[in-house]
C-alpha cells in the first residue's frame, strides 16, 4: 500500500527547475532509496515532503491526506520525521535532552503545566523515558549525559536518528546517514536500518550515495537526475538501467563500453 | 523535599527577615530593593536573549510599560495597587506579543534593529501622548502600598520586592528546568532544525517576549509604586542597555548569570561614587576586562553560543 504519494511534484526557484514533475510511491513497511547524482533534487524532495518549501505544482499526500500546505512541525507530528545532511544537533545541550525535544508531537505538553509540580513532573518523566527507550535501542545510553558536540560523528549520526525515532513516526526520511562513516560503521548502519524497518515496522526513506548500502537495504528505489525522475522499481534493475548508468557515469564510449563489459 | 534542604530554606528565610532589621540606612535599603527591580527585570531579559537567542533592545520598553499601566490604572481609575500590579503584568506580556509576533522571521541583527525601533515607538509615544501620560512631565505622586492601613515604609517596600523577587527567580528555574526551557535553547541553536523536530518556534519565540515582558511588567508595576515619580526619563534605550550588559556580564543562559550582573552593575558605580568623574569609567572597563578574560560572563559555562559571541567581543575590543 501507498503510504506517500508524489503527484507531479514541483518546485522551481525562479528558472532552476529542482524538483520537476515528480510521480511515484513510498510503499508503506518498505525501504525506499532516492539516488541521483548530486544536485538532482534529492534533499529538496525531503525538504518539500516535510514542508520547508511549498510546491510550485503537484501535490504530495500522506495517507492519502495532502501535506503541500502544512508548515514542518504539523507534518511532523502527522508522523514524518527526519534527519538532515549535515548533522544539526543543538550543540549547547546534552544528548538526552536533544532527543527529548523532539517528543513533543507526541506528548503536546502544556505550558502552563510546569507551573502544576505533579503535571510538571510527570511531563518530565514522559520525555525522559521515551528518549531513554531509543537510547538504548541505539546504543546510545552511556553518552546521554554528554554534550552533544563532544561525541564523534558516527555517533553524532546516530543521536540524528534517535532524535528522528523518539517520537514513533510512520515514516523516517533519513538524508545520507551513512555519509562521513567508515565501511565498519556503515555495515552497522545497514543493519540497523533494516532493524528500523523489520523489527519497529517503520517505513523508511533513505537518500544514499553509498551503493553498498543502497544494494543491501533497499526494497525500491527511486533515480532522480536534475529534478526529474529518470527511474524507479526494484533495486537491482533500476541499477542496470541505462539511463541511471548515463546519469552517474556520462555516456563517452569508454564507459559504456565498460559497463557493456 | 529533604530534610537538609528545608532546613537551608528556613535559614535563608529568617536571614532574609532579619537582615533588613538590623540596616539602620536608607540607602542602603534603597540600593537593595533596586537591585531587586534589576534582578526581576534581567530574569526576563534572560529569557528572551538568554535562553531563546533574541536579540532584544527594546527591554525598558516592558518595564515602562509596566509602569505605566499600574500607576495610570490606580490614579485614574482608583483601582487597588495590587490588582494594578497584576494588570501591569498582564500588559506588558501583551506588549511582548506585540512586539514577538510581527518580529518573528527577523533574526540576529535585524531582530536588534527593529526592537530597538520598537523601544524608541514606546518611548515616543510616553512623551507624545500627552492626554494620557502627562508627556515629559512624567506622572508624579503615585500612590504608595499599604497594608493594615499601614503605608509602606523602605523596610516594608523590601520585603515585599525580596518576596516578589524569589517567585520570579523560581518561575525563571521552573522555566528553564522544564520543555519550555529546553526548547527555548533549541531555537537558540537551530532553529529550522526545531522546526523539523517537530516544535512550533512561531509560538515558543512569542511566548519567550510574553514571558520575559511579564518579568518587566512585575518590576515595572512594583517600581511606579516605589519611586512614586515616573517619567518617559526611566525608561530609554540607555535602560535597556545596561540590561543587556548585565546579562552579557553575568553569564547568558545561565538564569543565576544574569542576576549576578545586576548586583554588579547597580552597587559598582554606588561603591565608587567616592570619585564621581572616573566612575562610569571604571565600570566600562570592568566590562571590558571581563569581556575579554571571561567572555562567557562571570557564571558562564563553556557553551557554544558564548563562544561565538567571544570572536565579536574580541573584534570590539580591537576597534576599542
Amino acid at each position: 500500500m501507498a503510504i506517500l504519494e508524489f503527484e507531479r511534484a514541483s518546485v522551481h526557484f525562479g528558472g532552476v527547475r529542482a524538483v520537476d514533475h515528480v510521480s511515484s510511491e513510498i510503499e508503506q513497511g518498505k525501504i525506499t532509496s532516492i539516488i541521483g547524482p548530486n544536485g538532482a533534487g534529492k534533499t529538496t524532495l525531503f525538504n518539500l515532503i516535510t514542508g520547508a518549501y511549498k510546491l510550485t505544482q503537484g501535490d504530495i499526500r500522506f495517507r492519502g491526506q495532502s501535506v503541500a500546505r502544512l508548515s514542518p512541525h504539523m507534518v511532523h507530528s502527522l508522523g514524518i520525521a527526519r534527519t538532515f545532511q549535515n548533522i544539526r544537533l543543538f550543540s549547547s545541550m546534552t544528548v538526552l535532552e536533544n532527543i527529548m525535544i523532539s517528543t513533543h508531537s507526541k506528548l503536546k505538553p502544556k505550558v502552563l503545566g510546569i507551573f502544576i509540580p505533579g503535571t510538571f513532573k510527570r511531563v518530565e518523566e514522559n520525555m525522559k523515558g521515551m528518549a531513554e527507550k531509543v537510547l538504548v535501542l541505539l546504543d546510545l545510553l552511556p553518552k546521554a549525559g554528554y554534550h552533544a558536540s563532544a561525541l564523534s560523528y558516527g555517533e553524532q549520526r546516530r543521536v540524528e536518528i534517535a532524535r528522528a525515532l523518539v517520537s514513533d513516526p510512520e515514516i523516517v526520511l533519513l538524508d545520507e546517514p551513512s555519509a562521513g562513516m567508515n565501511v565498519r560503521e556503515a555495515k552497522e548502519l545497514i543493519k540497523f536500518i533494516s532493524q528500523i524497518n523489520k523489527d519497529l515496522g517503520k517505513t523508511v526513506v533513505v537518500i544514499e550515495h553509498n551503493m553498498r548500502v543502497v544494494r543491501h537495504i533497499s526494497d525500491k528505489i527511486i533515480v532522480l537526475d536534475h529534478g526529474c525522475k529518470i527511474a524507479d522499481g526494484v533495486s537491482e534493475e533500476v541499477l542496470r538501467n541505462p539511463k541511471v548508468v548515463e546519469a552517474y557515469l556520462g555516456h563517452s564510449r569508454l564507459t559504456t563500453y565498460a559497463h557493456v563489459r | 523535599m529533604s530534610k537538609k534542604r528545608l532546613t537551608q530554606y528556613v535559614l535563608l528565610a529568617v536571614l532574609l527577615v532579619l537582615v533588613p532589621q538590623f540596616v539602620r540606612s536608607d540607602y542602603a535599603l534603597h540600593l537593595m530593593i533596586m537591585v531587586a527591580i534589576y534582578g526581576i527585570l534581567v530574569l526576563g531579559l534572560e529569557i528572551i536573549l538568554g535562553q531563546t537567542g533574541l536579540f532584544s533592545l527594546g527591554h525598558a520598553a516592558f518595564f515602562g510599560m509596566g509602569s505605566y499601566t499600574s500607576a495610570l490604572l490606580v490614579m485614574r481609575l482608583g483601582m487597588p495597587i495590587w490588582l494594578g500590579i497584576v494588570l501591569a503584568v498582564l500588559a506588558s506580556g501583551i506588549l511582548g506579543f506585540l512586539l514577538g509576533f510581527p518580529t518573528l522571521r527577523l533574526r540576529g541583527d535585524y531582530l536588534a534593529i527593529a526592537t530597538l525601533g520598537f523601544g524608541e515607538i514606546f518611548g515616543l509615544i510616553l512623551v507624545n501622548w500627552d492626554s494620557l501620560t502627562h508627556g515629559p512631565m512624567g506622572i508624579p505622586g503615585i500612590t504608595r502600598p499599604e497594608i493594615f492601613g499601614v503605608v509602606f515604609d523602605k523596610r516594608m517596600y523590601l520585603y515585599l520586592i525580596v518576596l516578589l523577587f524569589i517567585l520570579a527567580l523560581a518561575a525563571a528555574f521552573r522555566i528553564s528546568n522544564s520543555f519550555l526551557g529546553r526548547t527555548f535553547r533549541a531555537i537558540r541553536d537551530d532553529e529550522d532544525a526545531a522546526e523539523f523536530l517537530g516544535i512550533h518556534i512561531s509560538k515558543y519565540k512569542i511566548l519567550a517576549f510574553i514571558i520575559g515582558g511579564m518579568f518587566a511588567g512585575l518590576a515595572g508595576g512594583f517600581y511606579a509604586h516605589y519611586v512614586t515619580f515616573i517619567s518617559p526619563d526611566s525608561f530609554t534605550y540607555e535602560d535597556s542597555e545596561t540590561l543587556l550588559a548585565m546579562v552579557f556580564l553575568g553569564g547568558a543562559g545561565t538564569v543565576i548569570g544574569p542576576v549576578v550582573g545586576a548586583v554588579v552593575l547597580v552597587l559598582l558605580p554606588e561603591l565608587l561614587s567616592f570619585m564621581v568623574q572616573w566612575r562610569m569609567l571604571v565600570v566600562g572597563v570592568i566590562m571590558v576586562l571581563v569581556m575579554i578574560f571571561r567572555p562567557q560572563g562571570l557564571m558562564g559555562g563553556g557553551m557554544k553560543f558564548l563562544k561565538i559571541k567571544k570572536k565579536e567581543v574580541a573584534r570590539i575590543g580591537e576597534k576599542e
